[in-house]
């Protein structure tokens, strides 16, 4: 079985943001809609203070708290585990934000363009996917996946912090990377099992 | 690369061009078009300034290039006052008319005098031609390219000492590498993507060690081992301590080297020049063999570079020692309570860099030993933008150059030293017609900048300086001999045209190709008062605020709407991957042609050229500065559309057909260790010893004079000397704090915050575009995060904005944000953040009378905004 | 407005339950579930079934509305029942409909509009429908605490909220139902029936509020700054203990005691104290739960 994972380097991580903007730009997320972000975090204090990049999106968990809570079936998991939404059939209720104890869904209130002008031609061609009132989130670039790509956020890194591949093949690199610096997904004690792994 | 997918759309391709979501324009992309709408964009992994990777400014042009607040006709003024807000009621015409209504102002300055008109511009992928064609066609001295806020004082240092224009790390082999007052793989420019990559690798891999000095704690320095929070623009006494740490204490210096590249062993007098033959050109050294001086470039036995000596009765030292003696009295304990570093942490960096500097330890690559120096010190804008940035500079160049580390492996190396292009005929393999692009060497033995590395040789190079003349160039370079570019005193003249005795006549006329000069200048308010009076044409995109001080105004397409051929090779500043090739990128609109939206600047200019009748000066002169060899030359009476020049261009000097480009994307070829680290295989000398300056000072000194100007001469020595910067001395009551402007990796530029993809990212950052203040120095004040603070620098001017807390900046420091304050009419970004360069003025106190770069800090205090005066 | 925050790893609060324009009708479904089904039981036994009626109409209409209109997308309310096996929000779907039915099914024969029914709320069947009620009634009060238990905010993860949501709700509806009987009485209701509930899960609301407060601030730091948010901080500390605890609960609680054995006060009074804690008591509680939802910080 494979199982789609990814591996986050901290030490590399120069929060550029270029993940965001790749996944917005490739996604065509509409105004506020975020699936990737890299969040920061201060630790120590002055002169010894350092500013630490964390990147984050869906940990496409093995159990998906989301999963278990979602009352309508709209979130469904994979055979290679990633998790993704069904638009047509999410009813908007959030259980599943609340469930998800990295606060990574987002709820689409509304489908809104960048300009206050209107859509852009971009913004018609990509929006057309997107349900108001939805919730939605990263999947993994699925489609890429499928396509024997990786998802966008990993390819354009300029710092490789973000490496992806099939956690069940002990000799991916993300299990090697793993393995070798001991990488720990967020907030293990939720049980959720992520399929993201970060690298200190 | 052109690939037709199969499938229900009718069109789905992939287009090869270059990324201008930056000003360095050098990333190779690929853009998604589908059935005419571009849906998507990736990094070229061929292209190697990018090896496939980019940042987020380059998925932002999408957002660009649908922005429905572009113009899409040229815009005449109907509301003769121009000032901040108000409405220049445009009135759209036609091209015809608007190039008849330009074609006659342009005609009447040209005749009368072409000095009266500046040009200003600021699109890097054209600075090689744009500004020869227009300047040199219309006639004009007059050259402004954003330098007030440009890290343009950071070309001097390598032109004088590696004859290139930029300089950056050698990652590849670097173990040690001091980030100086610079974000280099913060992502913010210079080929970020690939210094990022690099520096990750090496880091993860090798054990690369940083440190960041830096009042603020920037990208890169949280990637640091180590930040070193500097107090603001005291950069120099730090370096200067480092430097007698080495030669007085630890004795890190690399004597071959400073033997055999430097002019370590000139002789230097009492008076401080050096000691010359009897022809009075070049300068002795000491060979310590044979115990007497000879011209530097006879043959020696033991050259030495210690001592002091006496040559028929005349005392004299080598250069070396005079800069080991001076250094002595900059101890780090002097340095402690300027920087505010202690004591201990300069000498043990100081010591660390030393030790890593590896003096004396080789390392063969492709065959050939070279020196193995893996220490570097990347220093920029941080240290550069202040009153002695000139010499700071300088100073870290020394410290390079003492331990031998200056273009070999592991130190620091240029990009633009060039022996070969390989895909141009046998006879041909000259880049240029001849051009040099490997350094020369004077009659000094000093270093010149090959031509090539410096605009074919149009701009002066710092080395040798120029000789003041008649103050005809309204930027003032007849004050700043040493400069390479000089346009801060330009507004400056306009303002206060008594500073300069009002021998700098006034500006009649602004030719403005992409170049927002009013708020890129020191201070945009006063810029926009100086600009009031002068026609103005611009040529943009956008209508900025500069544009809303336009006559007239031409729009021009955005980046993926472009054609050309650059980012010229010498301009790249920053290095490919590995530093391992060269690259040059070819661009070509990625929308179809009938959808461009504007006309390429020079296509505008040729059309006024034509109607004001010198069409035939521009042709003349665009096959001069392109370089056009015979049967691509451009006929004098012919009208030739900008692509057209690029075709020949392509064809004619880079021996590439334009259709093998559009598919390649760029061209590229591998650098030889020649090339890569080239101090063994050329023989100027660089120098640590600045004997050039006193002579320079002295012309000018005797010029300014004659001139009736006020003008302080006193930094023209010869080797540097500590002096505060002027926010250092600018000591008024309360005002205890100092701002410095910061940078989001994802905005870089000005520009950029009208993209609405990209002012998003940098909304939710948590510092955004307003305040950064250090949380125990709010603590005392009160003031909690979040808060709305009022900024009031002594200057007088104020910016009002959010204030984030952290622990990762200075005490004494407040970063202010360099993106926000837009005040043009573009809703997206108008009114949001703050803009640092408000709080400056104009005042000469600020200005590097030896650069001209302007001191971007000041001393300011801060107040709750719902407090008194609001 | 989609809701984003800044990029910092810091503890996030919930946005999407409660806060702001369509957001809050969550909360008025909650509010809305608990009290009408507590007025149900409470009139049940206090016998007083057109209190009772008006219980189910707040459930059916209120909760009903109120949660169909906060879905993102109300056309599709029917797929909330999709996943009963896993998730709260269906089984808690089958509850209040359950609920509803039942509990219309028991009540409506007894009125002359509806005598056409086969089956009366006397006898087996009756008894059946009264029974099924009065589970689903409970249900439909509790499993909106199970279902905040199954979440990532620790503030909502204690398992006595169920228990406090019911205490909540049954002492709300005992307030409404003495309303009802203050305004309108029916021969043959019990009134002190309806004072004792009142004054017993009121107290058992104010006791297991601090026990739930109390073990908030120890479990996590997610949990405790929830309760330094809501109860200690600022502005909202005022709120907390003047208006939602003094004004809103223990006033009436106060009232409830003193007439039941402080020698009765005046109807009056008890109006008073019913309204507050009706109008203020039992809506901030939901307000402030939902409000001091906490996730703990990613690192």
């Amino acid at each position: 079985m494979v199982r789609r994972g990814m591996v986050i380097d901290l030490s590399r991580c120069v929060g550029c943001y270029s993940c965001i903007m790749a996944c917005k730009a490739k996604n065509g997320t509409p105004k506020g809609v975020f699936w990737t972000k890299v969040l920061e975090k201060e630790v120590g204090t002055f002169p010894t203070a350092k500013r630490v990049f964390w990147p984050v999106l869906c940990n496409h968990c093995k159990t998906p708290a989301c999963l278990e809570v979602c009352p309508s079936g709209a979130t469904v998991q994979r055979s290679d585990g990633i998790v993704t939404v069904d638009q047509d059939k999410c009813i908007g209720c959030r259980y599943c934000m609340q469930a998800c104890p990295y606060n990574i869904r987002v709820f689409m209130d509304e489908v809104e363009g960048y300009f206050p002008k209107g859509l852009t031609p971009y913004e018609e061609r990509m929006y057309g996917r997107w349900q108001r009132g939805t919730v939605t989130k990263c999947d993994f670039c699925a489609d890429r996946v499928d396509e024997g790509l990786e998802p966008m956020c990993v390819e354009v890194c300029p710092a490789k912090a973000r490496v992806f591949g099939d956690l069940d093949d002990p000799d991916s690199e993300v299990s090697r990377l793993i393995r070798e610096f001991r990488g720990e997904p967020l907030l293990p004690e939720f049980g959720t099992e992520p399929s993201v792994y970060y690298l200190k | 690369m052109v690939q037709v997918k199969k499938g229900a759309v009718k069109e789905d391709v992939w287009v090869k061009t270059f990324c201008h979501g930056c000003f360095n324009a050098t990333c190779g992309l690929m853009v998604h078009r589908v059935d005419g709408v571009v849906v998507g964009v990736k990094g070229d992994p061929e292209n190697p300034y990018n090896a496939g990777k980019i940042c987020a400014k380059a998925f932002g042009q999408i957002m660009g290039l649908y922005d429905p607040y572009r113009p899409t006709t040229p815009l005449v003024r109907t509301n003769p006052e121009k000032g901040i807000g108000v409405d220049p009621k445009w009135k759209a015409v036609s091209w015809e008319e608007a190039y008849d209504l330009a074609a006659k102002k342009v005609a009447e300055v040209r005749n009368e005098n072409p000095d009266d008109a500046v040009l200003s511009f600021n699109d890097l992928p054209l600075l090689d031609w744009l500004p020869a064609a227009v300047r040199l066609s219309f006639g004009t001295k007059n050259f402004f390219f954003n330098d007030p806020v440009c890290g343009s004082s950071v070309h001097c240092q390598p032109f004088i000492t590696m004859s290139t224009f930029h300089q950056y790390p050698d990652i590849e082999h670097c173990r040690y590498l001091v980030l100086w007052g610079s974000n280099k793989g913060g992502m913010l420019q210079h080929c970020g993507t690939t210094a990022t990559l690099d520096i990750a690798e090496k880091r993860r891999k090798k054990g690369l060690k940083i440190v960041c000095v830096d009042p603020v704690q920037s990208n890169m320095g949280a990637k640091a081992n180590e930040w070193v929070p500097i107090r603001p623009g005291t950069d120099m006494a730090m370096a200067l301590a480092w430097l007698n740490v080495l030669l007085n204490e630890t004795g890190h210096y690399d004597e071959e080297y400073l033997k055999q590249y430097t002019n370590a062993p000139y002789l230097v007098k009492e008076d401080g020049y050096y000691l010359r033959d009897e022809s009075g050109v070049k300068p002795l050294m000491w060979d310590a063999a044979e115990q007497k001086a000879k011209p530097f470039d006879a043959d020696f036995k033991d050259v030495t570079i210690l001592g002091s000596y006496e040559v028929n009765g005349i005392a004299c030292r080598p250069a070396f020692q005079v800069l080991k003696d001076h250094v002595k009295q900059y101890t780090p304990e002097w340095a402690s309570p300027i920087t505010t570093i202690p004591a201990g942490t300069i000498r043990r960096l100081a010591t660390e860099f030393g030790e890593a500097a590896s003096i004396g330890s080789t390392i063969k690559i492709e065959g050939v030993t070279l020196p193995y120096r893996p220490a570097a010190i990347h220093w920029y804008t941080g240290v550069s933008q202040h009153t002695n940035g000139y010499w700071v500079g300088f100073v870290m160049q020394t410290i390079m150059m003492v331990i031998g580390a200056v273009n070999v492996p592991g130190g620091t190396v240029g990009d633009d030293v060039i022996l070969d292009y390989p895909y141009q005929p046998e006879d041909k393999r000259t880049l240029w017609s001849g051009k040099s692009a490997f350094p020369g060497m004077s009659e000094e033995g000093l270093i010149v900048t090959s031509p090539f590395s410096c605009f074919g040789g149009t701009r002066s190079c710092c080395y040798p300086s120029l000789k003041p003349g008649t103050m005809g160039d309204r930027t003032g370079w007849d004050l700043i001999p040493l400069s390479f570019s000089t346009q801060s005193l330009w507004a400056m003249n306009q303002l206060q045209p008594e500073l300069f005795n009002n021998k700098i006549p006034k500006t009649k006329m602004v030719l403005g190709f992409r170049c927002n000069d009013i708020s890129n200048q020191m201070n945009p308010q006063e810029a926009a008062r100086a600009s009031k009076d002068q026609f103005r044409i611009v040529c943009d995109s956008m209508v900025d605020e500069t544009a809303e001080f336009a006559d007239i105004f031409f729009p021009m397409p955005m980046s993926f709407e472009r054609h050309g051929l650059g980012t010229e090779i010498n301009g790249y500043m920053g290095g490919t991957m590995d530093n391992a090739h060269y690259c040059v990128n070819f661009r070509q609109p990625v929308v179809p042609e009938n959808e461009i939206i504007g006309k390429e600047m020079l296509d505008v200019w040729m059309e006024i050229a034509d109607r004001a009748g010198f069409l035939a000066d521009y042709n003349r002169i665009v096959n001069i500065v392109w370089d056009l060899p015979k049967g691509y030359r451009l006929d004098e009476d012919k009208k030739y559309p900008f692509k057209e020049i690029i075709r020949r261009f392509a064809e004619g000097v880079w021996n590439k057909p334009v259709e093998q480009l559009a598919q390649d994307g760029h061209i590229k070829w591998r650098r030889s260790v020649k090339e890569r680290y080239p101090r063994p295989f050329f023989k100027g000398r660089s120098p640590i010893y600045f004997e050039h300056h006193l002579k320079a000072g002295a012309e000018l000194r005797a010029f300014v004079d004659a001139q009736g100007i006020k003008w302080d001469t006193s930094a023209y020595t010869a080797l540097p000397e500590w002096k505060p910067t002027a926010t250092f001395v600018d000591n008024k009551a309360g005002y205890d704090l100092v701002a410095i402007p910061f940078r989001l990796p994802v905005l870089t530029h000005f520009w950029m915050t009208r993209n609405p993809w990209l002012l998003e990212l940098s909304e939710h950052h948590p510092w955004g575009m307003n305040l950064v203040m250090n949380a125990d120095t709010a603590a005392k004040q009160g003031i909690k995060d979040g808060d709305e603070l009022v900024v009031e620098a002594v200057s007088g001017y104020t910016q009002r904005g959010k204030v984030k807390l952290t622990q990762c900046i200075h005490p004494e420091v407040v970063a202010v944000s360099r993106h926000g304050g837009h005040w043009d009419s573009h809703p997206v970004s108008k009114g949001k953040g703050t803009q640092f360069n408000v709080l400056v003025s104009h005042d000469i106190k600020y200005l590097d009378k030896q650069y001209s770069g302007i001191e971007n800090c000041i001393k300011i205090r801060v107040r709750k905004a719902e407090e008194k005066g609001k | 407005m989609v809701q984003t925050s800044t990029f910092v790893v810091d503890f996030t609060f919930q946005r999407e339950w409660g806060l702001g324009g369509r957001r809050l009708l969550i909360m008025l479904a909650l509010y809305f579930g608990g009290v009408g089904a507590g007025l149900y039981l409470v009139s049940l036994l206090a016998g007083f079934a057109g209190a009772a009626l008006i219980g189910v109409l707040i459930v059916a209409i209120g909760k009903g509305v109120t949660h169909i209109f906060f879905l993102g997308r109300p056309e599709r309310f029917w797929r909330a029942v999709r996943r009963p096996n896993s998730s709260w929000i269906s089984r808690g779907f089958i509850f209040f409909t359950g609920f509803v039915v039942f509990a219309l099914a028991y009540l409506l024969p007894d009125y002359a509009a509806f005598s056409w029914l086969p089956w009366t709320s006397q006898g087996a069947f009756g008894a059946t429908l009264l029974g099924l009620s009065v589970i689903f009634a409970f249900m439909t009060i509790t499993y909106t605490g199970l279902l905040l238990n199954r979440t990532a905010v620790p503030f909502w993860n204690q398992s006595l909220l169920p228990v406090l949501f019911l205490a909540v709700s049954i002492f709300t509806g005992a307030d409404i139902a003495h309303l009802v009987y203050h305004f309108a009485p029916v021969a043959g209701v019990e009134e002190a029936v309806i004072t004792q509930a009142a004054l017993w899960t009121g107290i058992s609301t104010l006791v297991l509020l601090f026990f739930y407060f109390w073990s908030a601030y120890r479990v996590n730091l997610a949990s405790q700054r929830s309760v330094r948010f809501l109860a200690m901080e600022g502005r909202n500390a005022w709120y907390f203990f003047g208006l939602f605890l003094a004004v809103g609960l223990i006033f009436p609680v106060v009232v409830f005691l003193v007439n039941a054995y402080g020698g009765g006060v005046g109807g009056g009074l008890l109006v008073v104290a019913d309204v507050v804690e009706v109008a203020i008591g039992a809506v901030m509680f939901r307000y402030l739960f939902l409000r001091g939802g906490v996730f703990l910080p990613i690192a």
